[in-house]
């Protein structure tokens, strides 16, 4: 029925033919960069130049919609090469277009190159067939696998190519990246392999199903706010419930790493009218635990679409980028400004913790542990507890080698989650001229340091200048006078 | 400030705190009960692990021998009872349910006499519990065989005027009260004890006062109204009837006195109980405690204001202008101080380790007790009550109690006390716990009872000889600083004294001996000379890179004093780079050697000419202080120094490279290294930093846009990028 049946560059010339006479906007299009003004002369310019390949192919796609080199043009190198890029920056620009088309006319065009990961850090004594039972061991058995190697250094480490049958299947695939690879000591080290990427950005849209890109007539939804225990046949019980058989399909997106919902996903129904009655009715509804949210899908489109719109449907915050969240902890958490110094002895007493400490900011807290082993320092600010680390990174101090780590406020055994911490109140000013211990202090100390903070809103008179000036010499002095030894 | 009890004196006591051996394993087995003594040994503070002991303990004895023959108790179950109960108690002697269980125990093993055996030993070791006091009277009257046998009588009577000495005062002591009022009914009804009795708790505030009244009101027309009333009372009664004797009184006029005089008596009782009750309602924790230790922190400070309160009340009584020969006064005033006196003994009942409130206790019994020698033995008791039993951290009132013994002219008693808090502290003893703040503060306390108790001149000789000891290099051995002391003047430091302090000196104390030394000599003129010598020959001991103090004076000597900038900068360039002192202490240096030098620049510039160093001291000093370790070069210095990562390494490269070559690793440069890894992260280290190796714009083969032919640059290439974007491995935790 299609062009691409019919194949044959004959048919092309043909086309060509029925075309010569007909438009002029043509040879205006400007894609060769030689377009000049009347119909004709490009046209002949064409003819004299190649004609007779690939220019009909473009032709035809502007023109009819219907479609067809892109993908041959992979397969097929017959092109002269003057023209091939000439095609890929044609594919390029409407991608979104030809794949469309594609799934309506030749779903068995599916290339398998485009669910391939790039798998590197590979044991040298691996072959293709090893690869592939690897990965039917994780139940995601490849299409096929091959193996690339350096031809001028053979035991440099190589890498190969894992080709999978499906989207999900590959998107499943790099979820096991990091992950030790059973009988060896090595991980999986998986990455898009190029133009993977694409793909998967499309993917993510209807994960399920025989297609991989967009529909054009896809009436989906958004639904966010979700509660951890709602699952896609909760949803779906729900959704059911109010447009009996409207639902086609439920996804919830799963962070790869937890395991737990990313509080979002989408549905999609059979028709515009369910949709729109969908987004009107079904806001605020219970599933699970919590109230629901339900919006227009970006990327799906409400207007039937247009060739030249559908081109732009990508939507980049769905693009899946393989780089995930570590999970909080004292080491992540962005607000956390307590440090653990470790390696102590006795040789360490909690003021002496506290004054190699307090040269890069205010104190909340320093407590030494009861076996004198360690020490726990909240700084007020993160920016203190930052450069307290940098600095004393390694340093021997008291013949103590320290270690200073992040801590956490409350002591963690083991097994304990981690409490994020919370962000220290803002102030505009520093508490004093000089670093203070807050703990040392009691409650009507802190309220006056707050309230005689200096922020720098309005001129110091030189009275307050001095006043400040001598204060901060005489803390110094007197921090000298009281050192214990 | 929440403090756990960690360290107790007798813990560093030699003898008592041998480590626990593990438990020796039986026939391939451990036997639970000594499985359970080891961890209580190792764990003293923790009740929990007291308590599993002892509930086993019970249980042995309820599973075997709960029915039989007490005769058939094994003497080693009863040892270990004894042992377990006495060892807890005498390490907690206010745990008073524990007391209370013990004397059960010991009732069960050994019958009625060793069970008040038990509490009796209670009632001394916590005199201040009403609880057992009124648990001792009952099984003393229980035992009463005879009502009429004085001799046991007496012995009761001895027994519950001690417990209401100690306890009669306290505002809910009724179950005491109640207990002694029943057994004395019970003796005899209406006699001289009981109205005794009456006439005493009638004119306590208590929670149960008015019960107290209303009994009394019961019973006191069977005494004669005299013996009820104080004479001087009943003088003004009997002016009043306008009679001259008690004989002339009728039967209704007497019982009208001693009805108002008794309405009296409770209206003046009330008004104190209304005006204590604010106080009492708000404590609620009486009783020793180590787990309801936050809380018994959070009801501190209510003891606190209702102390002070007590205190006023009595300060106002003593200052009060007495009428009639100051007698009245006198009695009220003594009445004050025994509530007070017993408000403190409750106080320190929860708050037993609160060394604040015992300081406040000394420092009343110091403005309310005239008599010198009373005042004496009494606040030494306190003293050593508190110091024998807090936990090692409470080092003020042990650093006081000296003081009071100097100021009472008890100087050996004071010496001998500081030395062996010295020894307490060194870690050199029992489990060689080494205190290092109270470690320092007692070295700096026989420092100042030294030049206290000796003249300058020995004092100077003995900080020598100790310095000599501990730092051979010192310069002056050659000369002495004084007129050697005479052979016959009698120092009071003896030889033996001496030297046990020589044996508990460390690092920290001879860096403190020297201070007090160095400040000796710059008291007596014309040492200038000395001091610098000896600053020359040790200011690069290892004793002193830890010691803000010996810095402290050398840069007080050389900048403030002697106006001498070479030397202070000289003093300042060590201490910078070399030392590892707090940064915040080489900032306040710095920030001195700056106000020194630019405060006499004329002076400065003249002593270091041809010299670039002193404007850099000018100029660089916002870097010197900075906490970045690339722009503060003295700091990267001085932190590269002691850096162990970058020893380590060195170490590893010395041995690669067989030892034959010297230091193949700049230091600096690795602390930068080092310091790259984690800078944009730090604490989380990650080696391999992503970067492009053919930067073309860094290494000087920039494009120059002026040429018409622009060759284009290479694509770059990377590094490290593939290293970065793995998994990022975190610091154990």
């Amino acid at each position: 029925m299609s062009y691409h049946n019919s194949g044959s560059r004959g048919g092309y010339r043909d086309r060509r033919g029925g075309f010569r006479g007909g438009s002029s906007s043509y040879g205006n299009s400007g894609h060769r960069g030689g377009g000049s003004g009347g119909g004709s002369g490009d046209y002949n310019r064409y003819s004299k130049g190649a004609y007779g390949s690939n220019g009909s192919g473009h032709s035809s796609h502007q023109q009819g919609g219907r479609k067809p080199f892109v993908k041959r043009g992979g397969h097929q190198p017959v092109y002269q090469s003057a023209y091939q890029s000439a095609y890929q920056s044609q594919n390029f620009q409407t991608s979104g277009y030809t794949q469309q088309n594609n799934r309506h006319n030749e779903t068995s065009h599916s290339s398998f190159q485009q669910f391939q990961l790039w798998m590197g850090g590979l044991d040298p004594t691996w072959t293709e067939e090893s690869i592939s039972a690897i990965w039917a061991a994780f139940g995601e058995k490849p299409t096929a696998v091959k193996i690339m190697k350096d031809k001028f250094n053979t035991s440099k480490p190589s890498y190969c190519f894992v080709s999978f049958a499906t989207q999900e299947a590959m998107a499943a695939a790099m979820n096991k990246n990091g992950l030790a690879i059973p009988g060896s000591t090595r991980v999986f080290k998986l990455n898009w392999a190029s133009g993977g990427l694409a793909a998967q950005a499309a993917s993510s849209v209807i994960p399920k199903g025989d297609s991989r890109v967009p529909l054009k007539n896809d009436y989906s939804i958004f639904i966010g706010d979700l509660a951890p225990d709602a699952t896609e046949e909760l949803i779906m019980s729900k959704f059911e419930a109010r447009f009996p058989d409207q639902v086609k399909q439920v996804k919830i997106m799963y962070d790869p790493m937890t395991g737990a919902n990313k509080g979002f996903g989408f549905i999609r129904f059979h028709n515009q009218d369910t949709k729109t009655r969908a987004l009107k009715e079904m806001n605020g509804v219970v599933i699970g635990s919590r109230a629901i949210r339900v919006g227009h899908a970006t990327g799906t489109n409400t207007i039937p679409p247009t060739g030249a719109q559908e081109t732009e449907s990508h939507e980049f915050s769905k693009i899946h980028i393989p780089q995930p969240q570590p999970t909080l902890n004292q080491f992540t958490d962005p607000n956390n400004s307590t440090l653990i110094v470790k390696g102590l002895s006795s040789k360490f007493t909690e003021n002496e913790v506290a004054e190699h400490l307090i040269a890069f900011g205010d104190i909340v807290f320093c407590r030494l542990s009861p076996d004198f082993q360690s020490a726990t320092v909240k700084f007020y600010l993160r920016a203190s507890a930052e450069n307290a680390l940098l600095f004393l990174h390694g340093e021997t101090i008291n013949e103590c080698q320290i270690e200073i780590t992040w801590g956490s406020e409350k002591e963690l055994t083991s097994g304990q989650k981690y409490e994020p911490a919370k962000k220290a109140p803002l102030i505009y000013s520093s508490f004093d001229v000089y670093p203070v211990r807050l703990d040392k202090l009691n409650e009507s100390q802190v309220s006056e340091l707050l309230s005689s903070g200096i922020d720098g809103s309005s001129p110091l008179p030189a009275g307050r200048a001095n006043e400040l000036y001598v204060k901060a010499k005489l803390q110094k002095e007197s921090s000298l006078e009281l050192a214990l030894y | 400030m929440s403090k756990s009890i960690n360290i107790l004196p007798k813990d560093i006591n030699p003898e008592e705190s041998a480590v626990a051996e593990e438990p020796t394993t039986e026939n391939g087995k451990i036997d639970p009960l000594e499985l359970l003594q080891h961890d209580v040994k190792n764990n003293p503070n923790d009740l929990t692990k007291w308590e599993k002991l002892l509930k086993a303990l019970d249980q042995i004895y309820q599973e075997r021998y709960s029915s039989g023959n007490r005769d058939l108790i094994p003497e080693a179950l009863k040892k270990t009872v004894k042992r377990s109960y006495e060892n807890l108690l005498s390490r907690f002697p206010l745990l008073s349910n524990y007391w209370k269980a013990y004397s059960i125990f010991e009732f069960k093993l050994n019958g009625t006499k060793a069970s008040i055996d038990v509490l009796e030993k209670a009632v001394s070791s916590f005199p201040h519990s009403m609880e057992l006091w009124t648990d001792y009277l009952s099984a003393l009257i229980l035992t009463l065989g005879d009502k009429d046998d004085d001799y046991q009588l007496s012995s009761i009577r001895f027994q519950y005027n001690e417990a209401l000495k100690l306890n009669g005062l306290n505002f809910s002591s009724h179950t005491l009260w109640d207990k002694i009022i029943e057994f004395e009914t019970s003796i005899k009804e209406n006699s001289r004890e009981l109205l005794e009795l009456y006439r005493k708790v009638t004119k306590i505030p208590l929670y149960q006062y008015a019960q107290y009244y209303n009994q009394f009101t019961q019973i006191n027309k069977n005494y004669d109204a005299e013996k009820i009333i104080p004479k001087e009372e009943f003088k003004e009664y009997l002016e009043k009837f306008k009679k001259t004797s008690a004989n002339d009184l009728s039967i209704v006029e007497k019982h009208q006195i001693v009805d108002d005089y008794t309405t009296k008596v409770f209206t003046s009782t009330q008004a104190q109980v209304t005006e204590k009750w604010p106080f009492e309602s708000s404590l609620s924790i009486h009783e020793f405690s180590l787990e309801k230790v936050p809380e018994i922190e959070n009801e501190t400070e209510n003891w606190v204001k209702y102390l002070d309160h007590e205190i006023d009340n009595y300060k106002q009584i003593s200052e009060s202008i007495p009428h009639d020969n100051g007698q009245t006064k006198n009695k009220s005033l003594k009445r004050q101080f025994e509530a007070v006196v017993n408000l403190f003994e409750r106080a320190l009942v929860p708050n037993y380790y609160n060394e604040d409130i015992w300081l406040k206790y000394v420092a009343f019994l110091n403005i309310s007790l005239q008599d010198s020698e009373k005042k004496f033995d009494t606040t030494l008791h306190i003293y050593t009550r508190a110091v024998t039993n807090l936990p090692l951290d409470c080092i003020k009132i042990r650093l006081i109690y000296p003081k009071f013994l100097l100021k009472n002219g008890k100087l050996e008693m004071a010496g001998d006390y500081l030395v062996d808090l010295l020894k307490l502290f060194s870690g050199t003893q029992g489990p060689k716990i080494y205190l290092k703040e109270q470690y320092c503060l007692t070295i700096k306390s026989i420092l100042q009872y030294w030049k206290r108790v000796e003249n300058q001149r020995v004092y100077v000789d003995t900080l020598e000889k100790l310095i000599n000891e501990h730092l051979p290099k010192l310069a002056n051995s050659s000369k002495r600083t004084m007129a050697p002391s005479e052979p016959n003047e009698v120092s009071l430091i003896g030889s033996k004294v001496l030297t046990t302090v020589s044996k508990l000196l460390n690092e920290e104390s001879i860096s403190l001996i020297v201070v007090a030394y160095l400040k000796e000599l710059q008291a007596s003129q014309g040492n200038t000379e000395k001091i610098r010598e000896f600053f020359n020959a040790n200011y690069n001991h290892s004793a002193f890179k830890e010691s803000i103090a010996f810095w402290a004076f050398f840069v007080e000597f050389e900048g403030l004093i002697h106006f001498n900038i070479v030397n202070l900068r000289f003093v300042v360039g060590y201490v910078k780079s070399r030392t590892m002192l707090p940064k915040s202490v080489v900032d306040s240096f710095l920030e001195i050697e700056y106000d020194v030098v630019s405060a006499n620049l004329d002076s400065s510039y003249e002593d270091s000419r041809n010299d670039t160093g002193l404007t850099k001291i000018l100029v660089n000093k916002d870097s010197e202080i900075s906490s970045s370790i690339v722009h503060n070069s003295s700091a990267r210095k001085r932190l590269a120094n002691s850096n162990y990562k970058i020893r380590n390494l060195e170490a590893a490269k010395a041995k690669l490279a067989n030892a034959s070559k010297t230091p193949v690793l700049n230091r600096e440069e690795e602390l930068l290294r080092i310091l790259r890894t984690h800078v944009a992260h730090p604490g989380i280290f990650v080696e391999a930093i992503p970067d492009v190796t053919n930067k073309f714009m860094n290494e000087g083969n920039g494009i120059s846009l002026t040429k018409s032919k622009i060759v284009l640059p290479p694509f770059p290439t990377f590094k490290n990028v593939e290293k970065a974007s793995a998994a990022i491995t975190y610091p154990t935790q």
